[in-house]
């Protein structure tokens, strides 16, 4: 099994499995147009050793899913945000590093991953008051009173 | 001072785009819009946060890679009416029918949102029919709803309604779609049943009425073609405001309201809306429309049907 290794951008090497590895998009094309596999290690700028040893981690634990169909309306907008089990248990991680492995799956180019991400701050909105997400989210709330009157108004239909 | 990665993240237009699809439509429009301007904005400007709460102005779900499929096709792709396809209008385009004095309020669309969720609460509630009502319940029952519009605030500004005719149009009634987060719940196996409603003066509200176009949409029996052929024919002749229905929606349901001042008979179409709006996910057949109408002259109401509701029903079964 090649392998290959990865530079996170404080410079730690990691040394992972090629197939691993390509569940990153972008990893797979950059190895794809390399044409073989590199004997350096491969920079990953924006992401850290704690993020990428995650992001790793998770892909290892998936290097053996399906690939995605290749018929895009088969997601057909299908937006459960139910979530495995054991990517639940993955994503107990506090907030900041919630959001780092969003980050680091949207530049990697790892899909499947920053879905799991997305639906697990999207469970964390749900049920949620617009002021308790600013608290969750440090958001300031930039309305002024007026505008938030019109949206108010705007929402009264909602109400039952 | 290094951006936190929550805010980088929330402050990604794409990234806070995945994560609100996500949400429910509702959740959407009503709090994630209140959150902050750039959360509004992203409701309000994605389009597939457009197409997840009913406001994206085509039919076609903007990310289908597939836009013109028949609907043979569909029916094998999703023989069971897995498939979350949903038709929607948005209202905005009509507004070419409204007369400058009718300013149509912004937020209509999800008023009439409102309606259909009544509606579908009505059909959850697992109400018991017996399909016969009282005139004069009925016609308590459609004051109150031709009232109830300006609570609603369907228009900024119109000219008194001194008539208004309703139609509710079903081709499929069987499940309720949030185009995004597709835990809707399938029609209830009661549908079959026959109705007894009661209506109490006070607590005529929006959703009685609704329950009152449902009953009478499922409870009746020998619908009678010929017979609402002749009255339409008579209404037009009558000059009334009757509208001609559709024939069907392959996919989808709908919900035409039909509002017109008097003074729009004199004034030809000018005074005269259809608000039109599909949200059910699965029917790939033309149907036979199943129609009720309730129409406001005078004193007395006429109610017209078409279809029929057993072959309705079959349908949904196999």
């Amino acid at each position: 099994m090649s392998q290959i290794i990865l530079l996170s951008s404080d410079n730690v090497e990691m040394k992972v499995d090629k197939e691993v590895a390509e569940r990153s998009i972008l990893i797979k094309n950059m190895l794809e147009d390399v044409g073989e596999t590199p004997d350096q290690a491969i920079p990953i700028p924006n992401v850290n050793e704690g993020v990428l040893r995650k992001v790793i981690e998770w892909c290892e634990h998936h290097r053996n899913d399906p690939p995605p169909p290749a018929d895009e309306d088969s997601d057909s907008r299908k937006k459960s945000t139910d979530i495995e089990e054991w990517d639940q248990k993955f994503m107990q991680v506090d907030q900041e590093m919630l959001f780092e492995i969003i980050l680091a799956a949207n530049y990697l180019d790892i899909k499947p991953l920053l879905d799991v991400g997305c639906k697990t701050v999207a469970n964390m909105i749900k049920g949620k008051s617009p002021e308790e997400i600013r608290k969750t989210f440090n958001i300031q709330n930039d309305f002024t009173p007026e505008e938030e009157d019109q949206i108010r108004r705007e929402n009264e239909w909602a109400e039952e | 001072m290094i951006m936190s990665a929550t805010r980088s993240a929330l402050e990604t237009y794409e990234l806070l785009e995945q994560i609100l699809s996500f949400l429910p439509a509702l959740e959407l429009l009503t709090v994630a819009r209140c959150v902050s301007k750039d959360w509004k904005n992203i409701v309000d400007t994605s389009l597939i946060l457009k197409w997840g709460t009913w406001r994206y102005p085509g039919s076609e779900n903007p990310f289908s890679k597939k836009p013109n499929r028949s609907k043979d096709e569909l029916f094998q792709l999703y023989p069971n009416f897995e498939l979350g396809q949903i038709d929607t209008l948005d209202l905005f385009l009509m507004q070419e029918h409204l007369d400058r004095n009718y300013q149509i309020n912004p937020v209509a669309p999800l008023i009439l949102r409102k309606l259909w969720k009544t509606l579908f609460a009505v059909v959850e509630a697992n109400l018991d029919t017996n399909g016969v009502l009282e005139e004069e319940v009925i016609n308590s029952v459609a004051e109150k709803f031709i009232r109830s519009f300006e609570p609603l605030g369907l228009y900024l500004t119109r000219p008194t309604l001194e008539s208004t005719s309703i139609y509710v149009y079903f081709s499929a009634t069987f499940r309720m779609s949030d185009p995004l987060c597709h835990d809707s719940p399938s029609i209830p196996s009661h549908l079959k049943n026959e109705a007894i409603v009661k209506i109490i003066e006070t607590d005529c509200r929006l959703s009685d009425i609704i329950r009152i176009l449902y009953n009478e949409a499922i409870s009746s029996q020998g619908w009678n073609l010929v017979k609402r052929t002749e009255e339409r024919l008579k209404m037009l002749k009558e000059g009334s405001l009757v509208e001609d229905v559709p024939k069907h929606d392959p996919v989808g349901s709908r919900l035409l309201i039909n509002i017109r001042d008097p003074r729009g008979m004199e004034l030809g179409d000018k005074y005269h809306w259809d608000f039109a709006y599909w949200m059910i996910e699965g029917i790939f057949e033309p149907r036979k429309p199943w129609i009720v109408d309730i129409l406001e002259r005078g004193t007395s109401i006429r109610r017209v049907r078409e279809g029929s509701l057993q072959n309705d029903l079959n349908w949904f079964r196999e």
